[in-house]
């Protein structure tokens, strides 16, 4: 009697719980949607202390034999807006590096000692991984929320974002962000081009939680125009200590080098 | 007329610091027509004194006198071109130009200074005139042939023949027949003797072979740079 | 006469010397001839090429600032430019409006970078007749998204007529971009440099870009006369700048550091970033070397093209307002010029070693002959020759050598140089080839020059010999051994 008791009053508050989520799910609006991405974008963005970690690329296309690994450490700095990254892998690019401070992007050819100026919307070589891909994430800021539905992405409850670029020079026209209802953790975002053909579809299958920050410990980015191309990256040995202030510099790269 | 004077003439050289006299006070005069021959031992002067009326050198003292010119007196230009007019040149080693044929080294002299602008009727009166030469001193045969493919005394049937080619009126020959056997030597000189009556050429010789002495109508003999004989035969 | 026949006689009589000193002429001679003529090809090969390429000799582009700021390549309405290009009195044979993507073909799984060339298929005859199709034609069928794919580029896609074909690009912004097109041809790979381009419709490519139907991005003129480039640059400079806003053209003394934007009456000077990918006609300036200049040379042939999105222009152009500029093939040609002007000076520098070198050699050579020939001198010299014959006798000789040395080596070197143009080159930049071979171009002064020089240089070096020889004293030198 005790039991069913116990039973009836549980059944009672999860149908409530239920109820109240749902009437919030259903209750939700676009600029709080907005105010969701925003989440999104500060739970990855490390303002207060410094971010290090060893990023692994694993590329396949259908034109290779075998998938090609490529292998970094990164070093970030987003109170700057400032990011190194040094080549591990593969051998051949060993000591390339590449230095990031605002929108502006230099990589480092450790043979010809030179320092070029890249774009942050060119693919890191060999890969779908865009150079704006390894910064902190901006959309929120990038994209305006023009709908949404609600929907299933494998086991979870999610909302399907329509974003819409604020401007032209946003890297994608369009995208359709995948966010779990539950915890506002995107799962997939797919980018359009401006004739509104998907160029491209991120996933984010693995997260790891360190303090209030979610890190996307995996992240597969699978190119839609040719099948078969897709990057792995996946992120390990995450640090969050401080990086003395010489890292973010040329001086740091070259130094590397000797 | 006298053709070639000289007048007490003397010529030194400088062997190092010294003076060496070579030439000690020689007069004498070679007529038009003479088949002079200047004799003496090697060192006696005979060189110095044909080199000097070749033209080729200049009196220390007294005068020369070629074809009515002193040649003290000529810059080189006008030398040259008085051995060029007057005079034919015989050498004791012939001194053929190596790189032209017989014809070519005969033809040689007629071709120095203006020969660029001799009309074809002149060219033509110097190739018969050539041919002729050739032919006089028998080398036809050999007329494309260059200087080494020939004998001695071939060779200075060449050098007569290129002496000749201007029609001069003084030949100098050094030692014509030093280099060649006796029986050569001996043709050789027959046929400058021979041209010296058909043509009336002066030709004035230095030797020391008894055999040519013999053939001159006037001979110098020479000694220690003094003359020390002046004979003129059938005179 | 005799003196000439007598030096040509000496030339020949010690073969063997003779020859290896000809040989040394030659070589330089050789060396020098076939550089200049290889250079001149690589110059009049590249000259043709981006003359082709770009379908003209002048090129206008416009720059436009955005409300954020960015700078993008646009020309909106062509009319000032026409009216400007009437009004400056230049003669033009056509003027073309092009666009220019770079981005990448796809087809199923296959993909390959390619540039894109937008053009209006109506205006460009000469484009045409340039493209031998292998496959497909130019006009039936043309639709708004056709496209022409070099050979190459159809077998790596394994496409064919008719065939869909994506191609991802980025807009003017920046932005990612896809399209399709439809094969429309196939160009026949004729290893000419403009075969390694795509082309399709000026609209089609356009939108693609995210620009408006009838925007482009430069305006290509194809003049009547070539050599007339820079004079009609100037005038079309001027004309253009008494109504519309133009950038300074850099000239070739201050090519890096800024450029003068007139603005009908005002001044304005404004800095060019110089290299890099926005690094614009300044970037062709900056040449530090060989390195240095390849790598400009892409960025300023990348510009022209208008593929690298902005050209160097004023970052103080205001909102919506366009800034024009104007390059030239012979802009372009200074980065190629550079090089070639490289390589020519370290031709001519081992030429002018190897020319002293020889001379010392003749030198050597006639005081030797002197000695040999003293006694011949002296003949000659008795037998009526003047001083001034005989210096001539020895100077001839040296002519006659410096003048078959340095003929034989012109010859060889036009031999080798035609020789080389049959073989199909591989590794060098298509740039500096006609259809995949080099070109060898006689450049006749130069070889007038090589030919003076080198029998000038042999008469400097005999004279003081020869005039030794002609002041011998004719009694010693017959005295003389030899």
């Amino acid at each position: 009697m005790m039991n069913t008791f116990k039973f009836a009053r549980r059944l009672l508050l999860a149908t409530a719980f239920f109820t109240i989520t749902s009437a919030s799910a259903f209750a939700i609006t676009n600029e709080e949607l907005q105010e969701k991405l925003s989440l999104s974008d500060y739970r990855a963005t490390f303002s207060g202390s410094d971010f290090q970690a060893t990023i692994k690329m694993v590329s396949t296309d259908p034109t290779f034999t075998e998938p090609k690994v490529r292998e970094y450490t990164q070093f970030r700095r987003d109170g700057n807006d400032a990011m190194v990254m040094v080549t591990l892998l593969p051998e051949v690019d060993k000591g390339q590096g590449k230095l990031r401070i605002d929108e502006n992007m230099w990589s480092y050819d450790p043979e010809s000692r030179n320092f070029t100026h890249t774009t942050l919307k060119e693919n890191i070589e060999g890969t779908d991984v865009k150079n704006n891909d390894m910064k902190k994430p901006t959309i929120a800021t990038d994209y305006t929320v023009v709908g949404f539905k609600e929907g299933k992405l494998g086991a979870f409850d999610v909302y399907i974002i329509d974003l819409k670029a604020v401007n032209e020079e946003v890297p994608y026209a369009f995208q359709k962000a995948y966010m779990r209802k539950d915890n506002f953790v995107l799962l997939m975002i797919q980018s359009y081009s401006l004739t509104d053909r998907l160029l491209r579809t991120t996933y984010y299958p693995t997260y790891s939680k360190i303090d209030d920050k979610y890190i996307a410990t995996t992240t597969i980015y699978k190119d839609e125009l040719v099948a078969g191309k897709q990057t792995t990256v996946t992120m390990f040995n995450i640090s969050l200590a401080p990086i003395p202030d010489t890292v973010f510099s040329k001086a740091y790269i070259e130094k590397i080098n000797k | 007329m006298a053709i070639v004077t000289l007048d007490n003439v003397k010529k030194n050289y400088m062997l190092g610091t010294t003076q060496v006299p070579a030439v000690r006070g020689v007069s004498f005069e070679i007529e038009k027509g003479d088949f002079i021959s200047i004799a003496g031992p090697s060192g006696s002067g005979k060189s110095t004194i044909l080199n000097m009326i070749g033209c080729m050198d200049t009196p220390s003292e007294g005068t020369v006198i070629v074809n009515g010119k002193d040649i003290s007196q000529l810059n080189d230009y006008q030398t040259t071109m008085l051995r060029h007019e007057t005079i034919g040149f015989i050498f004791q080693s012939f001194n053929l130009i190596p790189v032209l044929n017989v014809y070519e080294n005969i033809e040689f002299p007629l071709l120095l200074g203006k020969a660029g602008t001799k009309s074809s009727e002149i060219k033509k009166q110097n190739k018969e005139w050539i041919e002729y030469l050739i032919a006089e001193v028998g080398l036809e045969r050999w007329i494309h042939h260059k200087s080494n493919e020939l004998s001695g005394g071939q060779r200075q049937r060449v050098a007569i023949a290129r002496a000749l080619v201007t029609k001069p009126t003084i030949v100098l020959a050094d030692e014509p027949t030093a280099n060649l056997d006796s029986k050569t030597g001996e043709e050789v000189i027959e046929l400058m003797k021979k041209i010296n009556h058909e043509m009336d050429t002066t030709f004035i010789f230095s030797t020391h072979d008894a055999t040519v002495v013999g053939i001159a109508d006037h001979v110098i003999r020479l000694k220690d740079g003094l003359i020390t004989e002046n004979i003129r035969k059938g005179a | 006469m005799i003196v000439r026949q007598i030096a040509l006689r000496n030339v020949l009589r010690q073969k063997r010397r003779s020859l290896l000193l000809i040989a040394a002429i030659a070589f330089g001679a050789f060396a020098i001839t076939l550089l200049t003529g290889i250079t001149g090809g690589i110059e009049g090969n590249t000259r043709g090429n981006l003359t082709n390429l770009y379908g003209g000799h002048l090129y206008i582009r416009g720059v436009e600032r955005l409300e954020t700021g960015t700078l993008i390549q646009v020309i909106r309405d062509e009319t000032p430019l026409v009216a400007a290009i009437d009004e400056a009195g230049i003669e033009v044979e056509s003027v073309l409006k092009r666009t220019s993507i770079r981005g990448s073909l796809i087809m199923g799984s296959f993909e390959s970078s390619a540039t894109i060339m937008g053009v209006d298929w109506k205006e460009e005859a000469l484009l045409k007749e340039r493209l031998p199709l292998v496959s497909g034609s130019f006009d039936s069928g043309m639709a708004e998204n056709s496209i022409i794919i070099p050979e190459k580029l159809a077998l790596k896609l394994k496409a064919e007529v008719g065939d869909e074909i994506l191609a991802r690009m980025t807009t003017v912004t920046n932005q990612n971009n896809v399209v399709n097109f439809i094969v429309a041809g196939i160009a026949k790979d004729t290893s000419d440099y403009a075969d390694a381009y795509s082309y399709a419709d000026l609209d089609y490519t356009a939108k693609a870009l995210n620009l408006q139907p009838g925007e482009f991005q430069s305006l290509n003129i194809l003049l009547k006369d070539a050599d007339s480039t820079d004079a009609a640059a100037a005038i079309l400079q001027e004309t253009m700048a008494k109504t519309l806003t133009v950038s300074v053209r850099p000239t070739t003394t201050d090519p890096t550091t800024s450029t003068t934007v007139a603005t009908g009456g005002e001044t304005v000077t404004s800095p060019v970033p110089a290299t890099g990918k926005t690094g614009g006609m300044g970037g062709m300036g900056g040449m530090g070397g060989m390195g240095g200049g390849m790598s400009s040379l892409r960025s300023s042939l990348g510009t022209v093209a208008g593929v690298s999105g902005v050209p160097g222009a004023t970052t103080d152009a205001a909102v919506g307002k366009p800034i024009y500029s104007i390059s030239t093939i012979n802009d372009m040609m200074k980065t190629v010029d550079n090089l070639l002007s490289i390589l020519d000076s370290i031709g001519k520098a081992a030429f002018g070693i190897l020319l002293v070198i020889t001379m010392v050699g003749i030198g050597n050579t006639f005081r030797m002959m002197l000695l040999e020939r003293t006694k011949e001198i002296g003949t000659m010299r008795a037998l009526g020759m003047q001083r001034k014959e005989v210096l001539w006798v020895f100077l001839y000789e040296a002519i006659f050598l410096g003048l078959a040395g340095s003929l034989a080596g012109i010859l060889l070197a036009f031999v080798i140089g035609f020789a080389s143009q049959l073989l199909p080159m591989s590794g060098i930049n298509s740039l500096f080839l006609l259809r995949g071979h080099i070109s060898f171009v006689i450049d006749y002064v130069m070889v007038a020059i090589v030919l003076a020089s080198l029998i000038a240089l042999s008469v400097i070096a005999a004279f003081s010999p020869s005039r030794r020889a002609s002041l011998l004293d004719p009694a010693a030198a017959l005295r003389s051994t030899h």
